[in-house]
């Protein structure tokens, strides 16, 4: 009977083993899940940023040649003008910028209810802490940039407008020139924190799979 | 399981690595994955339409047989002398004045009525600018505002800290007690710029900045000068690295600056910088200069080139070969350039006595005239006379040009009739 009772012990404790084990080995792979989500929504954000500055590369020359072929700047008023398309073209790219860093928000969360206590706590912490930051910053360029579209399609817009003239024109020049400085700390803040995930999401993947190789 | 696991990782850690650092290869000069523009977003483009030029309302076109003009001071525009020089100027082909606006020693000759601080301190007003401006739309005189730039002993009391200093801390003047401000200094630029900007306002068509330069021999003074060099501090090479890149800086800086306003930029340059590289100690580089300018006024005065330049034993002597020579080397310099300015050089109409006997002549009638006759006859119609007494001499042909051409036609028109009369 007690071999019995101990056969059935080491056979309860076993199941437990394994389902210890188990449990482990869900919350490392539930690291690397995150760890890999957080890649895809960097990658596309990246993506979709440097589209952004492709765009404001091109306005220049856009914004140069509507104004030499239309005298009448017929073109700005009814928004036919190329500008007009290139600020469309960078508000779709915020807008998937803002569903990308939703997306990370998602995956932050599940980070957040992650047994910290099964898993490598300093990987797992650090890459928590640099998502929140990557979307702290997100958000600050989103409501940031998001306005500046706006001013820009307005500056546009009024140049066709009566009351234009000298000063309007390069007055508006001017402000995006300032704007647009406001925004450079902020998109070098960005570019850090997004390196700074990167290593400690790459560090956080790796520690699990380590983990995961110790378990074997 | 677990080997599926390691799998899994493995694609992640792929995709980190092939996912980011590939950004971080499209970042160029970023230093994470972010590609980081350089430069403004937007900049004033170089031609835009008439709607968003200043329109200052006074009808001066630009003469149609170019520039042809003379130099007055602030004293002789708003003095007696002005109606003579005006007559001068309508009775002969001339059509043009570069007037002072901002002289050398710094003051300001005309109230623009500024909101500007440093603008309506240094205002010493002469005359109101109104009242020049409509005598020149009157008499349909070109008028080209002379703004002094970096020689401004007027600033540099004002504000010693823009200025160039002594060991002791006393500000550094010239053999004429004057005093320069730091051309490395954005400052110092807006100042002259934003006096620019009201001339432009008021009607002159055309900003001239002279003294575009760091002062002569400042290459063997700078170790012992105290001086601020504004945003150019934070480079590593030598400050003598910088000097042209300040100057051409300034230029290019200006031109832009006064693109809205519908005026001409013209910039007064030595001479001999367009038969070197470049004057290093004062910062100027012909072509650098050039690229950046509506006009190009090179100072040419034959008293002003050593004896032996272009083959001239006493330069002096020769008006006619000395600017001859110069204009066609200017030329072949300026052709390097895809879109030349305008050449309009200062031509002398003062006789150089201080060079001594036998180094210098009177320069009358016929010495002003070979100077204009060897631009014509280089295809250089624009010049511009220089007396710093404004006194200029009478009796010169200041078109060969069309004169000539004219007086061809009559010729021949004479000796036709003559022919036909003798066959009659």
């Amino acid at each position: 009977m007690f071999s019995n009772t101990m056969n059935s012990f080491k056979g309860i404790l076993l199941i437990g083993l394994m389902l210890i084990i188990g449990a482990c080995a869900r919350e490392e792979e539930n690291v690397i899940n995150a760890a890999e989500n957080a890649d895809a929504h960097a990658s596309n954000i990246i993506s979709e940023f440097n589209t952004i500055k492709e765009e404001e590369a091109n306005l220049q020359n856009q914004f140069t040649e509507a104004l030499n072929n239309d005298e009448e700047l017929e073109s700005f008023q009814n928004q036919s003008a190329p500008v007009f398309q290139n600020l469309e073209n960078r508000q779709a790219a915020l807008e998937t910028i803002r569903s990308q860093t939703n997306e990370l928000k998602n995956t932050y969360t599940n980070v957040q209810e992650l047994n910290f206590d099964a898993l490598d706590r300093e990987s797992v912490t650090a890459m928590h802490e640099d998502m929140q930051a990557a979307i702290d910053q997100l958000e600050t360029y989103i409501n940031e940039y998001e306005p500046l579209l706006q001013a820009q399609t307005d500056y546009f817009t009024s140049l066709a407008g009566p009351e234009a003239d000298y000063e309007s024109f390069i007055r508006g020049i001017q402000e995006m020139a300032e704007q647009d400085q406001r925004l450079i700390e902020i998109e070098q803040t960005l570019n850090k924190v997004l390196v700074e995930l990167d290593a400690s999401a790459t560090a956080a993947l790796e520690t699990a799979q380590d983990q995961l190789d110790g378990g074997n | 399981m677990n080997k599926k696991i390691i799998s899994l990782a493995a694609s992640a850690l792929l995709l980190l690595q092939a996912g980011l650092p590939g950004q971080m290869a499209a970042a160029q000069e970023s230093e994470g994955p972010l590609t980081m523009r350089s430069g403004p977003i937007l900049q004033v483009p170089d031609e835009y339409p008439k709607k968003f030029v200043f329109d200052d309302g006074v009808d001066i076109p630009y003469p149609e047989d170019g520039v042809k003009g003379i130099y007055l001071t602030g004293s002789s525009a708003a003095g007696e002398a002005m109606e003579g020089l005006t007559q001068f100027v309508n009775e002969t082909d001339l059509n043009a004045m570069v007037i002072d606006v901002k002289e050398d020693h710094g003051n300001i000759l005309f109230d623009f009525e500024s909101d500007h601080e440093l603008i309506q301190s240094n205002t010493n007003p002469l005359m109101e600018a109104e009242d020049l401006i409509d005598h020149m739309e009157e008499n349909q005189i070109y008028p080209i505002a002379r703004i002094v730039a970096f020689k401004d002993t007027v600033l540099a009391e004002q504000h010693p800290e823009y200025s160039f200093r002594q060991a002791d801390g006393s500000i550094w003047k010239d053999s004429n007690g004057e005093a320069f401000v730091s051309p490395y200094l954005k400052e110092v630029w807006d100042y002259n710029i934003e006096v620019a900007k009201e001339a432009a306002k008021m009607g002159f068509k055309e900003i001239q900045f002279d003294y575009v330069r760091f002062p002569e021999g400042f290459e063997n003074m700078a170790g012992d000068l105290q001086f601020d060099m504004g945003d150019y501090a934070d480079l590593e090479a030598d400050e003598s690295d910088y000097r042209v890149s300040a100057i051409s800086d300034f230029v290019e800086y200006a031109s832009e600056e006064l693109k809205p306003y519908g005026v001409d930029v013209a910039v007064d340059i030595f001479g001999y910088t367009a038969t070197i590289d470049e004057a290093s100690g004062i910062g100027q580089n012909f072509l650098e200069i050039s690229q950046h300018v509506d006009v190009i006024s090179s100072m040419i005065y034959p008293s002003h080139w050593g004896p032996g330049h272009f083959d001239l034993p006493a330069p002096d002597l020769y008006p006619y070969e000395l600017t001859d020579r110069y204009i066609q080397l200017e030329k072949e310099t300026l052709n390097q350039l895809e879109n030349p300015p305008t050449s309009r050089p200062w031509l002398q109409d003062f006789t150089a006595s201080y060079l001594g006997a036998g180094m210098y002549m009177e320069y009358d009638a016929q010495a002003v005239e070979d100077q204009v006759r060897a631009l014509s006859d280089n295809d250089i119609h624009e010049f511009l006379l220089w007396d710093a007494s404004n006194q200029y001499t009478t009796g010169v042909d200041y078109a060969p040009e069309s004169n000539d051409e004219e007086k061809e036609t009559a010729d021949s028109e004479e000796s036709e009739s003559s022919e036909s009369q003798e066959n009659e």
